[in-house]
């Protein structure tokens, strides 16, 4: 017994000799995103049940988020939102830097479920209808918010609320602030979208389209515009928006016609363009 | 009787790597024998089951899924082997009497326990090895069997040669890499540290349950001993009873979340070199520190 004590003690000073080791090395398994910085949220453990959670706990956390996803995908194809939107949530607490789930949860919630009360849920009222379109549209907003805050250089995390905030629930001011947020860390964002990864000259002609349709700052979106597409243009790119704009530009800031592009956009396109810009709100 | 029998010319070493591996090997096939092995058959099944999962969606979930199931497996027989594997040793030495075979032969009792661990540990690092490369196998036709439809349909589409060849890279990213031998390097990690502390429960267990039952406590417990240090050095525990607890689990229980970088690996998250030989050289210190107390224990243990 005496020997069991002893035993017992050196395992003591053990503890005490890699205790600040130990903490140096998990603070810098947390930098390196191997691991959550609080362990696991504890109200994770009401939602998922003991075991579960002991399981995530024990190292299966990847595993548990996968199959409640998977037990997610199966409620969503009965369209039973309320428990998409819980079991969601739960695999984004288990896996907050894993962007798949956060875009997961919030297209469910934002589109699918959206449209669904909008469009499908036949038994509610129309005003009904509309303010659930609403508030599922702005929990879905929430959600890529949520995301960003845990994945702020992930590609996908950005792109994905890009596209939100572009055709889902539009917000111009965000859209370019999130634009330039890419470009100025391109060379750190993750490359982490199996289905679409573009180059910055890809974003700098959006970033370039949606400037000239804010024209805030007393003209200075506008001129930013028009030298982000100048500057594509002259790098070669010769996309059908891009001259179409960039002939706008130059008729709206009367370019003189020899130093205009050779190339001409079709008439409807650039009325169309024209009406933007001269009609684009300020900021 | 022969001159080379009557004065034998090797002297007896103190410490003898050499006796230390005919016990592993001899605990390895005595755990062989004991048809482990057969764990392979629910291996397969679970993992080649996983690939019929989730057919109508993403292929990035697809290909998530099976690594999810198939590290988890793996995680879930090391750990098993470890605890319940060194749990059986000492027990059925003793009831064979082969311990006492052993040790009235010149084999100190630390060698007897370096040799038990290390056959053990033989066990977890060949089952792993089958179970990786089973894994590696379905992994990889699941990720060709992706690829070749995607391309189907992408050419079908009129996709570029650009195009296509950008989405193959994804999918690849998304299947076979070597970074997921470092989730496997740290399960074995994990399950080295278990063993460890089965071994010593071990040396003053009075019976094999009780071993079993102990380890799995500890395995648990050590999965939360990074919150109790948190909670004691964060000074965010103000009553006396709890701090205690706190600070008991903190300095005699094993961290064993540090060795859970799975769930990061299979999310795409690189391990950095010093990173696996920080945790290395972790396990190493574990296994000395653990065997120490096991011989300091068993040692002088009446048997």
């Amino acid at each position: 017994m005496k020997r069991v004590a002893l035993a017992i003690l050196t395992l003591a000073l053990f503890g005490a000799a890699r205790l600040k080791v130990e903490q140096a090395l998990s603070e810098e398994l947390v930098a390196e995103r191997l691991q959550l910085n609080t362990g696991l949220d504890l109200s994770v453990r009401d939602q998922v049940g003991q075991n579960a959670f002991v399981a995530a706990f024990g190292g299966f956390r990847s595993l548990m988020a996968s199959l409640i996803s998977l037990e997610a995908y199966g409620e969503w194809r009965f369209q039973n939102w309320g428990k998409v939107d819980s079991l969601d949530a739960i695999a984004t607490k288990l896996m907050p830097h894993s962007p798949h789930y956060w875009d997961l949860h919030a297209s469910h919630v934002g589109y699918d479920a959206a449209s669904f009360y909008l469009y499908e849920a036949s038994n509610l009222s129309k005003t009904m209808r509309e303010d659930l379109f609403a508030e599922y549209v702005d929990k879905g907003q929430a959600i890529y918010d949520e995301g960003l805050r845990n994945n702020p250089l992930s590609w996908k995390m950005i792109y994905r609320t890009m596209e939100y905030v572009r055709k889902r629930r539009p917000d111009r001011d965000r859209y370019i602030s999130l634009a330039r947020l890419l470009l100025d860390n391109w060379g750190e964002i993750r490359d982490d979208d199996p289905v679409f990864r573009p180059t910055p000259d890809w974003i700098e002609r959006f970033l370039a389209y949606e400037l000239a349709r804010r024209n805030g700052n007393d003209g200075a979106d506008h001129a930013e515009a028009y030298a982000l597409l100048k500057k594509r243009y002259a790098e070669g790119d010769r996309q059908g928006t891009l001259i179409t704009m960039l002939n706008a530009f130059e008729i709206l800031n009367q370019v003189p016609e020899d130093q205009r592009i050779p190339e001409r956009a079709e008439a409807k396109f650039l009325t169309q363009a024209l009406k933007d810009l001269r009609g684009a709100e300020p900021k | 009787m022969t001159e080379a029998q009557a004065s034998p010319s090797r002297t007896h070493a103190i410490f003898s790597p050499t006796r230390i591996w005919a016990l592993a090997r001899v605990t390895f096939t005595q755990l062989v024998r004991m048809k482990v092995f057969y764990f392979m058959l629910i291996f397969c099944a679970v993992v080649i089951g996983a690939t019929f999962i989730f057919l109508e969606y993403s292929f990035e979930e697809e290909l998530k899924l099976i690594k999810d199931v198939s590290l988890g497996a793996m995680q879930l027989f090391a750990t098993i082997f470890a605890i319940v594997g060194t749990a059986l040793l000492l027990p059925r030495d003793l009831e064979d009497r082969t311990l006492y075979t052993i040790l009235c032969k010149p084999v100190p009792r630390l060698e007897y326990l370096l040799g038990k661990l290390l056959g053990v540990l033989l066990l977890i690092a060949i089952s792993l090895v089958l179970m990786d490369v089973l894994f590696t196998a379905v992994l990889f036709a699941k990720q060709s069997a992706i690829a070749a439809r995607t391309e189907e349909a992408l050419a079908l589409k009129g996709a570029s040669e650009l195009e296509i060849a950008r989405t193959l890279e994804i999918i690849a990213k998304q299947g076979v890499t070597w970074n997921l031998l470092n989730g496997v390097a740290a399960i074995f990690m994990k399950s080295c540290v278990a063993a460890a502390v089965a071994l010593m429960v071990s040396t003053f267990a009075s019976s094999t349950l009780f071993t079993i039952i102990v380890s799995f406590v500890v395995y648990f417990v050590g999965h939360i001993q990074a919150l109790a240090r948190d909670f004691w050095l964060g000074g965010m525990i103000t009553d006396t009873v709890e701090r205690l607890i706190a600070v008991v689990v903190s300095l005699l229980f094993p961290d064993f979340q540090l060795f859970n970088i799975v769930d990061g690996v299979v999310a795409g998250e690189p391990v950095p070199l010093l990173t696996m030989a920080k945790l290395a050289g972790l396990t190493l210190v574990y296994l000395a520190v653990y065997n120490f107390a096991a011989f300091f224990v068993f040692a002088d243990k009446e048997l």
